[in-house]
């Protein structure tokens, strides 16, 4: 057998889909397409001030991406949503001073 | 004629419950406003404004919406025992609301008092209705941006990210190289689960 022919790390992390949007003044949300989970299970999530790092989850999927805004890091929730096999995240805004 | 007198009955009921309201006299106001209703049960204005004067009676100031929400997230207290006049609130704004659907003030007011009431989701939905009626209206902006916030934090995620309306407000990210972004100050955040399949139940009958 060839070992190239498995589907799995060796290809490399896919980038997943990503909707961003304001939803409110103060009030950024985020949708990652994650078709190929079924769960949560060693999925990460990281977020920074204007970034947002999704992994584990066996490398099938990396996204690290740059927001042009100051998200509350300390206030950001998220959760998989296992029906839409979507990562939700909710990230309110630092208020601009 | 009868119809007459009472429309005019009302509207003096109004105008001297309005005096009392701004004296600060919440009861007094609502005695007047509960006659002029007597009087004139079509005039949203008497429902609509003794839906105020119940919310203020029960805060004693404007500042109801903040208290409410210190309130939630010290836990110390429900606002059950005050339940009473939010739910009279509640409903003088869906009368006004049936006599006149374009009336933002009583959908704002109804959401106010349904934010009290937990009824966080309707409350919602009152104050997207307000933004349809008076766009950019900023008390509405405030309050829906809380109530989002709220509802995400009890884990209804679906009532703020399926009923989203504004999806359309992009906001454009910058893929970061392999490598290259600063890990400094990450925070890992925690995953919940939710939208779980509805499981089917293999009992026999
Ligand atoms: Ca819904």
């Amino acid at each position: 057998l060839d070992a190239s022919d498995s589907v799995g790390p060796r290809h490399g992390p896919e980038r997943p889909h990503l909707n961003l949007w304001l939803e409110a003044p103060d009030l950024l949300l985020a949708e990652v397409d994650l078709p190929k989970l079924d769960g949560a299970q060693g999925l990460a999530l990281e977020i920074g001030e204007s970034r947002l790092v999704v992994g584990g989850s066996q490398q099938l999927y990396r996204l690290d991406a740059t927001i042009p805004l100051r998200v509350d890091r300390e206030a950001s929730r998220a959760a998989f949503h296992h029906r839409r096999k979507q990562l939700m995240v909710s990230m309110p805004l630092l208020a601009v001073s | 004629t009868e119809g007459q007198r009472g429309r005019q009955e009302a509207i003096a009921e109004k105008d001297l419950g309005n005096g009392f309201f701004k004296e600060g006299k919440y009861e007094r106001a609502i005695e007047c406003y509960t006659r002029g209703i007597a009087a004139d049960s079509a005039n949203a204005l008497l429902p609509a404004n003794r839906a105020m004067a119940y919310l203020k009676v029960q805060k004693g100031d404007g500042k109801a919406t903040l208290s409410y929400y210190s309130e939630r997230s010290s836990g110390s207290r429900e606002p059950v025992e005050c339940a009473l006049e939010y739910e009279e609130a509640e409903r003088d704004c869906t009368q006004a609301i049936l006599l006149d659907g374009s009336y933002s003030k009583a959908f704002a007011r109804r959401g106010t008092a349904r934010t009290f009431l937990g009824k966080i989701n309707e409350a919602k939905q009152d104050f997207e209705t307000v933004l349809l009626l008076e766009p950019g209206n900023k008390q509405a902006v405030t309050e829906l941006s809380r109530v989002k916030k709220e509802l995400i934090e009890k884990g209804c995620w679906d009532d703020v990210f399926l009923d989203s309306t504004q999806r359309h407000n992009v906001v454009k990210p910058v893929d970061n190289p392999p490598q290259q972004g600063s890990a400094k100050a990450l925070k890992k955040i925690f995953i919940e689960e939710t939208g779980h399949l509805i499981e089917t139940i293999d009992a026999p009958d």
